[in-house]
């Protein structure tokens, strides 16, 4: 199975492309954001709630203190995709080790590692990632560190199920019957056949972890020095009749991000399996 | 004898094609054939050839993008294309049926195999349940299925493999079909269970005057049942004739070919040193797996029981026996993938039989293993060149050294040195299992065990993989552990045989002496059983030579 046919496949599908496309334009348009606005997020510089489209300065209008919107948006994109990118990576990091080291050695390691993964999966979700970061004081560090450590068990179990099922297969028998190392093996002859689910799984992660952001932002649990969507939202909900337009666009801000994520995921997910099929019967 | 009949089934010029970047450009081209009544007409080709085409097509089940292109269908007179999909409904299963290779997965696991059968005869209109339950026994009994009151009750996984492949005739026969098409019926078997099944199926066919196009790669089984003989490659009708003159006379070197790769000849005895070392020995080995119940279920199956075992230098030893003798977990307690509960274990005189994964590493240079399965043993992600290189890399040889290892095995293994870049999916399973090979080489071993290596391999791919085999082991003085369920790959190769049953050596010796005077009485089923397989056809062995 070749990377060219892969990508090939990827860009095949419309709908993963435009929410590839998008999510690009969004990580572009964040990080430009202190020249695409003249004005902090913060900052109260205008008439309290304009409405979009009225003000050429602020074309998307402002909130009840007069800061800008669309200022808050590019700046809260900095904040989304920033914790969807660490947590993710962070998830990767300790699923893949834990799940590796269960999957690949077995035994008691396997069943202490799992009992601890099944431990986090049992408390919901939202609960365990407010309790973290009211504990440990609001911070983007905070938020990180909860949202990796209620995401790590799934792909935990999903990375030892892919083992488990590797370390059957014949060619990593023949790895080790060469005399190649353990670590040898799972890094060079499991990890690169097990990627192609690992890397759609995540994508649903990163999508997680920027509802969850926003869902702790909106709780008033967000970091306080980081302007994000999730805070506007909490910010405009008691404006909800007077200027609709204050959670609406956060609202959409939120729902695009996300759905873009999972279109990316999707894509990939279709893109690597015929390849999945092939490599164990071409 | 089919002059003066009108043939019941007659094939004409048939052309499939097939889409544009498969390997050729019709998956059977100006295909003619016809059968007569009460005829079994056996379909000879390797894999790939188009046999199973026809079954398909004839059946109208052809995977979606293939579509017959030109030629005629026949079935009793009628023109098989003037039926609507209805009109083929009624004719499967009642007029033609058909029992494929794999007995599992033609049967639904979640019902009792009565039911099964049953529910063949109520989608062709038997409405009396009565008249159902009657028949359903009476065709379990016919097909030589014990207590049939009690076994239609039973569910495919209760079964074993022959017991499902009679169910699934049984259920082939359930309205008397004039043709039964039979898709490699008794590959997916062992060689006793095999021979019962080739019975079987020739007792119905006389029995009910029923025709059969009998679809196989097995010159052993074309022997056992054919009237006539078609023989095909890549699509084309190369041979067709009967079943004696196809086999004792054929005229195309193609199926001489075909034949001369399933005739046995025995290895010229070779002077055996009987002083040479031992390399490999085993003393009283045992394994067991541990069934993981819930808590208190503590099943175990004995899968080796105190085996003594010994292997010279220069020596290839075979292990024979059938699916579940325990023969592969020999395999892979020798090479030390599992680790053995009893017993001693030795490697060119070291003890190794507890030693850690840790400790075994740097000896694994002396042992080395050939897998079964050409797609699955290897890593679908690495180039050949990296594929190659992973055993001496891990031993500590250079980088360099190593890359010059890959490409001379290359080489010595017959591929070109362009393979080296390329991915293993882009070759096919005989030029895979080289690789294979060439992997295990790489680090330079005194002792090879080869567990099945050639059975998921065509006839002819065999016999050069079995050459290729014996070349290196000269070459490299190997010393060779073959195991297999088939007699005749044993017998090729092997300067000694020894038979496993239920996890026990029941028989080892000479591999002359084995085949003339069996002292075991499961040695002697096994040997009955492949007589079938073992023919006694005259090799050309210029024939095969020139391969």
């Amino acid at each position: 199975m070749n990377e060219v046919s892969v990508i090939r496949r990827f860009l095949a599908q419309p709908s993963a492309v435009i929410g590839a496309g998008f999510l690009l334009l969004l990580s572009l348009l964040a990080l430009a954001a202190p020249w695409l606005t003249n004005s902090a997020p913060w900052e109260m510089n205008t008439t309290p709630l304009l409405a979009p489209f009225q003000d050429p300065a602020h074309w998307l209008g402002s909130d009840m203190l007069g800061r800008d919107l669309g200022s808050g948006l590019l700046y809260g994109a900095r904040v989304s995709l920033a914790v969807a990118a660490v947590s993710s990576l962070a998830t990767l990091l300790v699923g893949a080790m834990v799940g590796a080291v269960a999957g690949y050695f077995g035994g008691w390691l396997d069943g202490v590692l799992m009992r601890i993964a099944e431990f986090f999966q049992i408390i919901p979700q939202l609960v365990l990632a407010v309790i973290l970061v009211a504990v440990l004081e609001p911070s983007l560090g905070s938020i990180i560190l909860a949202i990796t450590l209620v995401t790590w068990p799934a792909v935990a179990r999903l990375v030892r199920g892919e083992f488990l099922s590797l370390r059957q297969r014949e060619f990593v028998q023949a790895a080790q019957v060469l005399g190649q190392s353990p670590l040898a093996i799972i890094t060079r002859q499991i990890l690169p056949n097990a990627l192609a689910p690992l890397l759609v799984t995540l994508t649903f992660v990163a999508a997680t972890a920027i509802l969850t952001e926003a869902a702790l932002a909106f709780l008033g649990l967000g970091d306080p020095d980081a302007m994000s969507w999730g805070y506007m939202i909490n910010a405009s909900r008691g404006l909800l009749r007077e200027a609709w337009w204050m959670s609406l666009l956060p609202g959409l801000a939120i729902l695009l991000c996300v759905l873009a994520v999972n279109r990316v995921g999707e894509g990939l997910r279709v893109a690597f399996e015929p390849a999945r099929r092939q490599g164990a019967n071409p | 004898m089919s002059q003066e009949r009108t043939p019941l089934l007659s094939v004409e010029q048939l052309r499939i094609a097939l889409p544009a970047e498969a390997d050729r450009s019709h998956a059977l081209y100006d295909l003619s054939l016809s059968l007569a009544a009460g005829e079994c007409l056996c379909l000879v080709g390797e894999s790939g050839s188009g046999k199973s085409m026809l079954a398909k097509a004839l059946l109208r089940l052809l995977p979606a993008p293939l579509h017959i292109e030109r030629g005629s269908l026949r079935f009793r007179g009628e023109d098989l294309a003037g039926r609507d999909e209805e009109g083929m409904r009624q004719l499967r299963g009642r007029r033609i049926s058909m029992v494929f290779q794999e007995p599992m997965s033609a049967l639904n696991p979640l019902l009792s195999v009565g039911r099964q059968i049953d529910e063949t005869l109520r989608a062709h209109g038997e409405r009396s349940a009565r008249v159902r339950e009657q028949r359903v026994i009476d065709l379990l009994g016919y097909v030589g299925l014990p207590d049939p009151l009690r076994l239609r009750r039973a569910y495919p996984f209760e079964l074993s493999g022959g017991q499902r492949q009679r169910v699934v005739i049984a259920m082939a026969l359930a309205f008397d079909p004039d043709l039964l098409i039979a898709d490699e019926p008794t590959s997916a078997l062992d060689v006793t269970t095999q021979a019962q099944i080739l019975d079987l199926l020739r007792r119905i066919q006389r029995d009910k005057g029923m025709a059969m196009l009998f679809i196989t790669h097995d010159f052993a089984v074309v022997r056992a049942i054919a009237d006539r003989v078609l023989v095909l490659e890549r699509g084309h009708v190369i041979e067709q004739g009967s079943a004696r003159q196809v086999l004792e006379a054929p005229r195309e070197a193609y199926t001489q070919r075909l034949l001369a790769a399933v005739t046995a000849q025995p290895l010229a005895p070779r002077a055996l040193l009987a002083d040479a070392p031992e390399v490999l020995g085993a003393r009283q080995l045992g394994k067991h797996f541990g069934g993981r119940g819930g808590g208190w279920s503590r099943r175990q199956t004995q899968a080796l029981v105190g085996l003594d075992l010994h292997l010279r230098e220069g020596e290839t030893l075979g292990i024979v026996g059938e699916s579940g003798s325990g023969k592969s977990t020999l395999g892979r307690c020798l090479v030390r993938l599992l680790q053995p509960d009893a017993g001693s274990l030795e490697w060119q005189g070291h003890e190794v039989a507890s030693l850690s994964q840790r400790r075994l590493r740097p000896m694994r240079g002396e042992i080395q293993m050939i897998f079964q399965d050409p797609f699955a043993s290897l890593n679908p992600r690495q180039t050949v060149g990296q594929i190659i290189m992973t055993g001496p890399l891990a031993q500590g040889v250079s980088k360099t050294e190593s890359a010059r290892r890959a490409r001379e095995l290359l080489e010595q293994v017959g591929l070109p040195a362009a393979a080296f870049e390329r991915f293993a999916h882009e070759f096919s399973g005989g030029q895979r299992q080289r690789i294979g090979i060439a992997r295990a080489l790489a680090v330079r071993p005194k002792i090879l065990i080869a567990d099945e290596c050639v059975s998921a391999l065509d006839a002819l791919v065999q016999v050069q993989i079995l050459e290729l085999l014996e070349s290196l082991q000269r070459q490299f003085r190997l010393s060779l552990v073959f195991i297999t369920h088939d007699l005749r790959v044993a017998a090729r190769l092997c300067d000694r045989i020894a038979v496993m049953q239920g996890g026990r050596i029941v028989e080892q010796g000479d591999t002359a002496r084995l085949f003339a005077e069996p002292q075991h009485a499961y040695t002697r089923t096994l040997l009955g059983a492949a007589a079938l397989a073992l023919p006694d056809i005259p090799a050309e062995p210029a024939v095969v030579g020139a391969l």
